[in-house]
């Protein structure tokens, strides 16, 4: 099992406390490290790199070795294509071929086509257009585009990613029509939002049936899935260092992470999320879950969510530390 | 008088990511003041840097002192709130070190055509109003904006940069009208490298002419002036190492700069000789101070050197860069021997 660090911010850190924690991660052999991308969010007071993920990634590629660097995801219609190209292709290159490519339609809220200059209708369109030109810049000498949205003559873009053909791009979405596209490309899916097993099951079954109507060999490709983790000395301490914080979090009107839980706000109460979504407990317990899971979904690689934006740094800190120590040994 | 040097780093041809963060390295033990990238995309962006913001954060990872700054991101190809948050991002990351260079149109104007953002608009308002938001994301805790070419509804940008008030903005100004905007606003200008001494000297007066005469007071910045450097036991040997890959830049590299003096200096005056005269300093050590000292006369107070051209190879860019570190720098780096006595016959 690969086992990937969700590189977001907790309720006090720094920017230098996320990038020391990330380059931990790859001193202690995590096998990736996620950024997302975020804009207008007031919640950390800015302490993340969400609003320019590929901008940190480039200066991680620089400050690690092993680890991949992984975005989750840019949103492909708020920026040119021929940008995001040049700048993951740029960040490759630094990282001598680590990077990993998620890619989003939309953002959480309407906020990010009203400031960017592009309308929600569109975005759709632009997306799977992005996708083509993307794709193309990477890998071809030289090429043109013309489309609805966006009209490229004939030229060549670098630098070239080291990757080839070309970096990994995944996918991040929510909606049918993102899956379908998705599958017609092959690109794995990132189950991002922290969902109930049961769900999660169903997606990447879903996903694995389009992917395999697609022609594509839907076994071999990887899904990777976020997992809320708190590692903890006893249970009772993960429950009574986490219970008022996971509360907060799920219903500071984070609409976008209940979106992913598919259940009614008054019924996603922390007794509901401890059995449905998290692993959190003392070593053993997280060890168990983990076993569980495995063999519940398809659990090649999973993304750890150590740090919550309720949930002071210290803690979060330390809950990854016992679990690069007690759990990671006995469940790779 | 104290003078800072920059460094100009335009990449080698033949090199790789990894040199050019060396050669970034290299001139932060060797003293340099700060290292400045450029923007260029397709062809042009062969090596660097086609996302400058991504390059320089690789460069603020692998050093601790030097300041980093672009020279300058062409602000019509991408969204200003895209640099707002790219840039503070930077800055951050570099633990305060960004100096945001802008300017108001690519080499080339495909970069234009292919980002569906038109030069004419570049002429017309849009740089400026692109360089109002970002100032506003960068400073202001939340706000609107209704511009011509830029409507945005009240938003808050987060992070907010390292630098208070914020990094500062340097100009790229070619025009008079762009030094002159640049200059009411009080910001400080790149100058560029094919200016002569007197050239040099008009557009310093224009400038803080016009700086002063908005009410901006004193000389708080410095105006970073672009020159060729090449550093060499003797005159001779200096313009034998840099004659062909300076050549080879300005007839292969820099469709901008052949034209720029192609129409200065016509068929007959395109030489090295006549370069020599007016803004290509090549030659020995006393032959560099010399010529720098003359620009500090006219008010010259950062030189941002280019020492590495990219048609030149790696490790000739590293002993370029040292040669000049060594026996140049030195020259201005602490107050001038006479000043000295000055101030002790006091």
């Amino acid at each position: 099992m690969k086992i990937g660090f969700y590189a977001t911010g907790s309720g006090t850190s720094t920017h230098v406390d996320l990038l020391r924690q990330i380059e931990y991660a790859d001193e202690t052999g995590f096998d990736s490290a996620w950024l997302r991308e975020r804009h207008f969010h007031p919640d950390h007071q800015g302490r993340n790199f969400f609003t320019s993920p590929l901008v940190a990634a480039s200066y991680i590629a620089a400050r690690t070795k092993h680890i991949r660097i992984g975005i989750a995801s840019r949103i492909l219609p708020l920026d040119h294509p021929i940008h995001i190209a040049e700048d993951g292709a740029t960040v490759d290159v630094i990282s001598d071929g680590r990077l990993d490519l998620g890619i989003a339609r939309v953002g959480e809220n309407e906020l990010y086509q009203l400031a960017f200059g592009v309308t929600t209708e569109e975005t759709r369109g632009r997306f799977e257009e992005a996708v083509e030109i993307l794709i193309k810049a990477w890998t071809l000498p030289q090429f043109s585009y013309h489309g609805t949205y966006y009209s490229i003559p004939d030229i060549s873009v670098y630098p070239k990613p080291v990757q080839k053909p070309h970096p990994p791009i995944y996918l991040v979405g929510i909606s049918s029509g993102t899956f379908k596209f998705g599958a017609t490309r092959g690109f794995p899916l990132i189950l991002a939002g922290a969902q109930p097993v049961a769900i999660v099951k169903r997606t990447q079954e879903e996903y694995y049936r389009l992917l395999s109507d697609h022609g594509f060999p839907a076994r071999e490709i990887e899904l990777p899935v976020n997992r809320f983790l708190y590692v903890a000395e006893s249970n009772q301490q993960a429950i009574d260092e986490t219970r008022e914080a996971l509360n907060t979090f799920i219903h500071r009107g984070a609409t976008a992470i209940r979106d992913y839980l598919f259940r009614a706000p008054e019924e996603i109460t922390p007794e509901w999320l401890y059995d449905e979504v998290c692993i959190f407990g003392d070593p053993d317990t997280c060890i168990k879950k983990l076993n569980e899971l495995k063999q519940a979904i398809d659990l090649r690689h999973i993304i750890c969510t150590f740090n919550y934006y309720t949930i002071d740094h210290e803690r979060c800190r330390k809950s990854m530390e016992r679990f690069v120590k007690y759990v990671l040994p006995y469940v790779r | 008088m104290v003078m800072r040097f920059g460094l100009f780093i335009m990449g080698t041809e033949s090199g790789t990511y990894q040199d050019i963060l060396e050669q970034v390295q290299v001139a932060e033990e060797l003293g340099f003041d700060g290292v400045w990238l450029g923007e260029r995309h397709f062809e042009h962006g062969q090596l660097l840097y086609s996302s400058p913001f991504h390059a320089a954060a690789a460069m603020a990872a692998k050093t601790n002192r030097i300041r980093i700054g672009t020279a300058g991101r062409i602000l019509a190809l991408d969204h200003p709130i895209h640099v707002a948050e790219d840039a503070a991002t930077l800055d951050i990351l570099s633990g305060g070190r960004l100096d945001l260079g802008v300017t108001r149109a690519g080499l080339d104007e495909r970069f234009h055509q292919i980002f569906e953002r038109p030069v004419e608009d570049t002429r017309q308002g849009q740089f400026e109003e692109a360089l109002e938001i970002i100032v506003k994301a960068w400073t202001c805790e939340r706000f609107a904006y209704e511009g011509r070419y830029y409507q945005i509804p009240e938003i808050s940008v987060l992070p907010k940069p390292l630098q208070k008030p914020r990094p500062p903005i340097y100009v790229v100004a070619v025009s008079r009208l762009t030094m002159a905007f640049a200059a009411q606003k009080g910001y400080p200008v790149f100058i560029g490298a094919l200016q002569t001494p007197r050239e040099l000297k008009e557009t310093l007066t224009f400038y803080w002419q016009t700086f002063r005469e908005a009410g901006h007071n004193g000389v708080a910045v410095d105006l970073p002036v672009n020159r060729f450097l090449c550093v060499g036991e003797s005159n001779a040997k200096a313009r034998e190492v840099i004659a062909e890959p300076f050549w080879s830049f300005i007839q292969h590299k820099a469709p901008d700069l052949k034209l720029a003096l192609q129409g200065k200096y016509g068929e007959k005056g395109f030489r090295l000789e006549r370069f020599l005269e007016d803004f290509c300093i090549f030659g020995d050590p006393d032959l560099c101070v010399t010529r720098i000292k003359e620009l500090q006369d006219i008010g010259v107070t950062y030189l941002m050197c280019t020492l590495n051209f990219i048609t030149m190879e790696h490790k000739l860019c590293l002993k370029s860069m040292e040669r000049f570190a060594t026996e140049v720098m030195p020259h201005f780096k602490e107050a001038p021997h006479g000043e000295l006595l000055a101030g002790v016959t006091r």
